[in-house]
């Protein structure tokens, strides 16, 4: 039985009875539901998302998206009882916004920002003069469908593109993930969607929770901590190792959301990245202390906090980094076991099969060689693994994958944890860091000293509107090297004046393996006079250096003299240095097993 | 009917309007020396080009047009900004110009030049960037000159009441001399000294062009026949006997005020004349877009 062969079946009151009457008034609702555009919003925004996952974003999928947008103007004003003018004030920022996005390419760009939003606001006044003011409400509504177009479409290469920004996977998969144009229906529903109590509950929960998903993904990026990790659309099983790590690295790290909060709290709104990055801190020192068992609270925890304090100060004046996908993709390595093998039935003499696979994107040629040994978990005795083919080899291609069979050299039966080892041999991985050098010679003598603080402001403006980033970056590889070169850690401008400048550099290890051996480092400068107080600055070997930290600085040196000593002031210099550090490193893989003797005798 | 008779009319009025009294042969010697010309920095189309591919090489050529009423000279256009990692200039990043013409009966659209700048968009895009944005600035930096002249009454008698000479202006507006810099106010003050009647001339010198004027140099004043030896910039540097004045970023103006002794006892009038040389920088922000 239909739905309208219920309604027409109510209404001529044919066979009444409550059976009729319920699928009457069920019938009455889901095409009163239906009438509603939110509703058709959902639905049409659920069967957009699923294009979009199926099938990747495409032109189909920008229009659809446009499409959606506008319906979503509609509905907006559907849900705020606007009439057509209520639609048209509506429209205006959706329309102001495209303009932006479309016509001038999201230009970011302050003076332009500034002369656009100031036509914007002029036509935002004309609007409310000819309505009294009662566009201005509307109006502002309006932003929303704009902001949801824009976390449909826009948001992440944007991000990535124009502001440079090496967002997180959580970041690209929270706001990847989402149905947005889905949930904004669900948004523009009116409070009462149904008669049924039970569905206007659930989408009240619906509501509330998309609601909190839509703060988190637009205060997420300003979260300190939560990293600058990235990598190119991974996949789920990547962010949540990527996630794994993080908690790993910091299990006790307060909340980045609870340390906003609590700062928000105590009032510290001027200074509320300086609040959240000390309570980070803190929190980091305190669970190191926890851990080496002091109890919070007595005098020796105190001690323990100040002693590690002390070492995070030697760390702060270590350089920073950051990865961004632009320089190449990542250089991974991976071991996987195969799970089918590690139960108490399987004969160890059969082998375990360990599953290497290299991703090389700028084939660059090195060594590998895959290692394994059985540790008794009892007794702790190691026992050593034979691979049956060589387990030595040169990579060069982009990707590898090959399978290596490890067999112990001895019968097992108990527990043991097997341990497979990558090893790789002669990697190189660069990083990069941009620099600007400013001229100081006056070239007009009657130049006061604020004439001069104030030439020096403008080349600084200029400068800045280069984008040039503070810190140096790279590929996201194994390891790299971090430095900064200036006269303070964040300054990217250097002048000849003293003291000069500074050149830091930090081993940092990226990856969850180790760094075995630190081979050898060369910075290349571009062409100047770029001399140190240490020769070895510019290059050096480094095999005895202690690799075992995530992150050390091992170098520091000043610069001698100004490298462009014939810049005059006004002038200015772009420069990028190029640091490559050649290195070894290997990953594990641990796995328990507990072969027992007597049920795979029992199998034979 | 009556609707449409009217519409045509009002077309046909502005149709009228819009063109306007004929632009005969023009009376009288055309003078440049007014307004603000200065010099015109633009870089030509395409020059560089939009996208500039890896391994290409490509030219960014500059045009300088003088649109001010004086030569310009000493002139240098730097480049500044572009990544060497990146772009190759194969020419050097500083040129020179000696005297660039301004507009004159000679010239009357002013003397344009054209800078070249080779270079080459190197092989060192990232691996997985599909552009490299290198924001940077051409700057171009010159001496001139420019002359300021206009005529003045002079009335010592200030409380002669039948006046049968001049009337003296107070204060007068101008709007430019043909140059970026200019003198754009002038107030005459006349007032009794000991000695007899002092003039005061507060001329007010501004830059108003799209650079940043530096050095601005009184290099001689007349009243008449009369050498105004008395000037002096109230900002002026140091040791330079009041005729320097050096302009700051956020100030492009300062007061220029004369002083002179007045002998004659009966209003006249004159013609005031000053001489300025200047130096001046125009700043242009362009990008390099390098693509695969």
């Amino acid at each position: 039985m239909g739905i309208t062969d219920a309604v027409s079946g109510a209404a001529t009151g044919g066979q009444a009875g409550p059976a009729t009457a319920g699928a009457y008034v069920a019938g009455k609702e889901i095409v009163g539901a239906a009438k509603n555009i939110s509703w058709i919003l959902l639905v049409l925004g659920v069967f957009h998302y699923i294009i979009r996952i199926t099938s990747g974003a495409s032109a189909i999928t920008l229009v659809f998206s446009l499409t959606l947008c506008f319906l979503g103007v509609y509905a907006l004003s559907a849900k705020l009882d606007k009439d057509r003018k209520g639609r048209m004030a509506i429209l205006i920022p959706v329309t102001v916004f495209f303009v932006w996005y479309f016509v001038f390419g999201a230009n970011h760009n302050p003076q332009f920002l500034i002369i656009f939003l100031s036509i914007f606001f002029g036509i935002s006044m004309i609007f409310g003069l000819f309505s009294k003011g009662s566009s201005f409400e509307p109006e502002m509504y309006g932003f929303l469908p704009a902001l949801f177009f824009f976390l449909d479409v826009g948001l992440i290469p944007f991000l990535i593109r124009d502001l440079n920004l090496p967002i997180t996977p959580l970041m690209q998969n929270l706001v990847l993930f989402m149905p947005w144009w889905a949930f904004f229906g669900l948004l523009t529903l009116p409070s009462e969607a149904s008669d049924n109590k039970k569905v206007n509950f659930l989408v009240t929960i619906f509501k509330v929770v998309g609601i909190l998903y839509l703060v988190l993904v637009i205060v997420a990026p300003s979260l300190p901590n939560v990293g600058y990790d990235d990598s190119l659309l991974p996949s789920v099983g990547e962010l949540e190792e990527a996630q794994a790590n993080f908690r790993a690295q910091s299990p006790d790290l307060e909340n980045p959301g609870w340390s906003n909060l609590k700062c928000i709290m105590a009032g510290r709104f001027t200074d509320l990245p300086v609040c959240i990055q000390e309570r980070q801190e803190n929190s980091q020192l305190e669970a190191a202390c926890k851990q080496k068992g002091y109890k919070k609270g007595t005098l020796a925890f105190v001690d323990c906090t100040k002693e590690q304090k002390e070492e995070e100060a030697k760390l702060a004046y270590s350089a920073g980094g950051f990865y961004t996908p632009t320089v190449k993709d990542p250089m991974k390595a991976e071991i996987k076991i195969n799970k089918e093998q590690l139960i108490s039935e399987y004969d160890p003499e059969w082998g375990y099969s360990a599953e290497i696979n290299i991703i090389n994107p700028s084939k660059q040629t090195f060594k590998a060689a895959v290692l394994c040994d059985f540790t008794d978990k009892k007794n702790k005795k190691v026992i050593d693994g034979n691979f049956d083919s060589s387990s030595e080899f040169e990579i060069s291609e982009e990707n590898y994958g090959e399978t290596f069979i490890c067999t112990p050299a001895e019968e097992l039966d108990g527990s043991y944890t097997l341990n497979m080892t990558l090893r790789l041999s002669g990697l190189t991985t660069e990083s990069y860091l941009v620099r600007a050098f400013m001229g100081t010679e006056k070239e007009i003598e009657e130049m006061t000293n604020q004439q001069v603080r104030e030439t020096k402001d403008e080349i600084l403006k200029e400068i800045k509107s280069a984008n040039i980033a503070a810190q140096s970056f790279s590929a996201k590889d194994f390891a790299r090297i971090n430095y900064y070169f200036g006269h303070t850690k964040s300054n990217v401008v250097i002048e000849d004046k003293k003291p000069l400048p500074v050149l830091v550099l930090t081993l940092e290890n990226l990856g969850s393996g180790q760094v075995t051996k630190l081979e050898n480092y060369e910075l290349i400068f571009p062409p100047g006079n770029f001399d140190f107080s240490d020769p070895s600055c510019k290059a050096d070997n480094i095999q005895n250096l202690n690799v075992k930290k995530k992150k050390f600085t091992f170098k520091q040196c000043r610069l001698e003299d100004f490298p462009y000593s014939d810049l005059q002031l006004g002038d200015w210099r772009r420069e990028t240095m190029t640091a490559v550090l050649k290195y070894d490193y290997q990953i594990f893989k641990k796995v328990q097993i507990s072969p027992n003797q007597e049920k795979i005798s029992l199998i034979k | 009917m009556k609707l449409i008779k009217f519409l045509v009319i009002i077309v046909l009025f502005m149709f009228l309007l819009g063109c306007g009294s004929s632009s005969g042969p023009k009376q009288g010697i055309q003078n440049f020396k007014q307004g603000y010309g200065s010099l015109d920095v633009r870089f030509l189309d395409n020059s560089p080009p939009e996208k500039i591919y890896q391994g290409s090489k490509f030219k960014m050529i500059v045009e300088l047009d003088n649109q001010a009423a004086y030569d310009l000279e000493g002139g240098q256009i730097k480049i500044m900004g572009v990544d060497e990692k990146f772009f190759l200039m194969s020419s050097p990043l500083t040129n020179d110009f000696s005297v660039l013409m301004g507009k004159s009966l000679v010239s009357p659209s002013g003397e344009k030049i054209f800078v070249e700048f080779d270079a080459t968009a190197l092989n060192e895009l990232f691996e997985n960037a599909e552009r490299f944005q290198n924001p940077f600035f051409v700057k171009v930096s010159f001496d001139s000159v420019f002359e300021f002249t206009d005529t003045v009454c002079i009335n010592p008698n200030l409380y002669e009441v039948y006046d049968s000479g001049c009337k003296v202006q107070p204060k007068k507006s101008y709007s430019g001399q043909g140059a970026p810099v200019a003198v754009t106010e002038l107030e005459s003050v006349i007032y009794p000294s000991s000695a007899g009647t002092e003039t005061e001339f507060r001329i007010l010198v501004k830059n108003r062009g799209s650079g940043k004027a530096n050095l601005v140099v009184l290099e001689g004043g007349k009243l008449g026949n009369q050498e105004l030896k008395d000037c002096h910039f109230q900002n002026s540097v140091k040791d330079s006997q009041g005729k320097k004045v050096l302009f700051y970023k956020k100030k492009q103006e300062d007061l220029l005020i004369c002083k002179l002794f007045l002998r004659d006892q009966v209003s006249y009038e004159t013609t005031l004349s000053l001489d300025f040389s200047y130096n001046y920088e125009i700043s242009k922000k362009h990008q390099l877009n390098m693509y695969k």
